[in-house]
C-alpha cells in the first residue's frame, strides 16, 4: 500500500488532464459486494473467495489513494470557478492596461511637432 | 456542497465520501445478518454512494472546464509578462533620452547665454584681425626670424612682465615694496636707458605710467577690468615693447 502511494507522489509535479483521472469505484465496489453474498459450499472455493475480495478491497483502497493523488496534480482546480473566473478577468483587464500603456507611449507625439 | 470550497477540496472530499459509503456498504455485506441493515437503508446507501459518484464525474467535468481556463490564464500570464517586459525596456530607453536630452539642453543653455553675451558687446571681425596682427608684429608668438641672443626683441618675458606677473608680485610682499625700486633700476640698466626710448616707467607703487607728449606721465591701472578692449589695442600697438602691459592683464 505504501509502495503504492510513492509512486504518483514522485510525479506529482506534473499537470495532468481530468480525462486521466481514474474515478470507476463502482465496478469494484460491485465485484467485492457480489463475492461478499455469493454462497460457497466448498470450503477451499470459499477461501479462496475469501482471499480474492480482501485482494479486490485492498485494490479499491488502492484505487481511492491513486485518484486523489492524481486529483491533486490536476491544473486550475485551486480556486471554485467563480474566483477563477475573476481572476481571470483581473488578468484580462491588467494585459489591457498594459496594452494602453505601451500604445500611449507608441502615440506620444513626437518631438519634431511639439517644438513647432 | 459550499461554493467556497476549491474544486479540488470538493473533488478529494467527495472521494472521502465514496470512500466511506463503500466501506460502509462492504462491512454491512460482511455483518452477521443480526446487524444487517434493512433493504431500504441498504438502498439508501446505494443510492447515496451512484449519486456522489454522479457528482464527482461532474465535478470533473468542472475541473476539465476549469483547466482550459487556466490554460487560457498562463497564455494571459506570459502575455502579461512580455508586456511587462516591453515596458521596462520602453521605460529605461525613455531613461536615457531623458538624460540625453537634459545634457544638450544644459549645454543649449550655456550656447544661449554667450549668445546673448557677445550680442550685449558686439566686437567688429576688422578689429580682432587688427588686434590678432599686432600681436603677431610685436613679435609675440614667435620670434623674428633673424633673432639673436641678445635682441631685445620679443619672445621671451620681459623684465616688465616678468614684475606684473605672479612672481614679481610674490617677491613684493615680504621687502614692503623695496625691491620694485631696485628692479627699476635693474631695469633701466639692462636696457640700457630704455626710460628714453621706452614709453612705460615702473614705479615703486606698483603703478604702470606712460609717457605722454611734454613729459607727463599718465597712470594706467594694470589690474583694470573695466578698460575696454578699443583702447588696450591702442595702447598695445604703440611699439614691441607696449604690448607687454596689455598681455599681462
Amino acid at each position: 500500500m505504501e509502495n503504492n502511494t510513492d509512486l504518483p507522489e514522485s510525479n506529482n509535479f506534473t499537470p495532468l488532464s481530468v480525462q486521466e483521472v481514474d474515478v470507476d469505484f463502482l465496478p469494484i465496489v460491485y465485484e467485492i459486494i457480489r463475492s461478499v453474498e455469493r454462497d460457497f459450499h466448498d470450503n477451499s472455493a470459499k477461501a479462496r473467495e475469501s482471499q480474492d475480495c480482501s485482494q479486490k478491497v485492498l485494490e479499491l483502497q488502492k484505487k481511492f489513494d491513486y485518484a486523489r493523488a492524481q486529483i491533486r496534480r490536476l491544473p486550475g482546480i485551486e480556486y471554485n470557478k467563480q474566483d477563477q473566473i475573476k481572476q481571470f478577468e483581473v488578468l484580462r483587464a491588467q494585459l489591457q492596461l498594459k496594452r494602453d500603456l505601451l500604445q500611449k507611449y507608441r502615440n506620444m507625439c513626437s518631438f519634431e511637432t511639439s517644438f513647432k | 456542497m459550499a461554493s467556497h470550497l476549491s474544486t479540488k477540496d470538493r473533488l478529494l472530499s467527495l472521494i472521502d465520501d465514496i470512500e466511506l459509503i463503500a466501506k460502509e456498504i462492504i462491512e454491512v455485506s460482511i455483518a452477521p445478518k443480526s446487524q444487517k441493515l434493512s433493504a431500504a437503508d441498504h438502498a439508501q446507501l446505494t443510492d447515496l454512494l451512484l449519486a456522489k459518484d454522479v457528482e464527482l464525474k461532474k465535478t470533473l467535468d468542472l475541473a476539465d472546464e476549469q483547466a482550459k481556463i487556466q490554460q487560457k490564464m498562463n497564455e494571459l500570464k506570459a502575455e502579461v509578462d512580455n508586456k511587462d517586459q516591453d515596458i521596462y525596456h520602453l521605460q529605461r530607453q525613455l531613461k536615457d533620452a531623458e538624460q540625453i536630452l537634459a545634457t544638450s539642453l544644459y549645454q543649449a543653455r550655456q550656447k544661449l547665454a554667450s549668445i546673448v553675451k557677445s550680442r550685449k558687446r558686439p566686437v567688429p571681425s576688422e578689429d580682432l584681425i587688427k588686434f590678432a596682427h599686432r600681436i603677431s608684429a610685436s613679435n609675440a608668438v614667435s620670434a623674428p626670424l633673424s633673432w639673436q641672443p641678445g635682441d631685445p626683441r620679443r619672445p621671451y618675458p620681459t623684465d616688465l612682465e616678468m614684475r606684473l606677473g605672479m612672481l614679481g608680485r610674490l617677491c613684493d610682499l615680504p621687502l614692503n615694496g623695496h625691491t620694485p625700486s631696485t628692479l627699476n633700476d635693474l631695469h633701466r640698466i639692462t636696457t640700457g636707458g630704455a626710460t628714453a626710448s621706452n614709453q612705460f616707467t615702473w614705479h615703486p607703487s606698483g603703478e604702470l605710467h606712460m609717457s605722454v607728449g611734454g613729459g607727463n606721465s599718465v597712470a594706467i591701472d594694470a589690474r583694470g577690468k573695466d578698460a575696454p578692449t578699443q583702447e588696450d589695442v591702442e595702447v598695445m600697438s604703440t611699439d614691441s615693447s607696449s604690448s607687454s602691459s596689455s598681455d599681462s592683464q
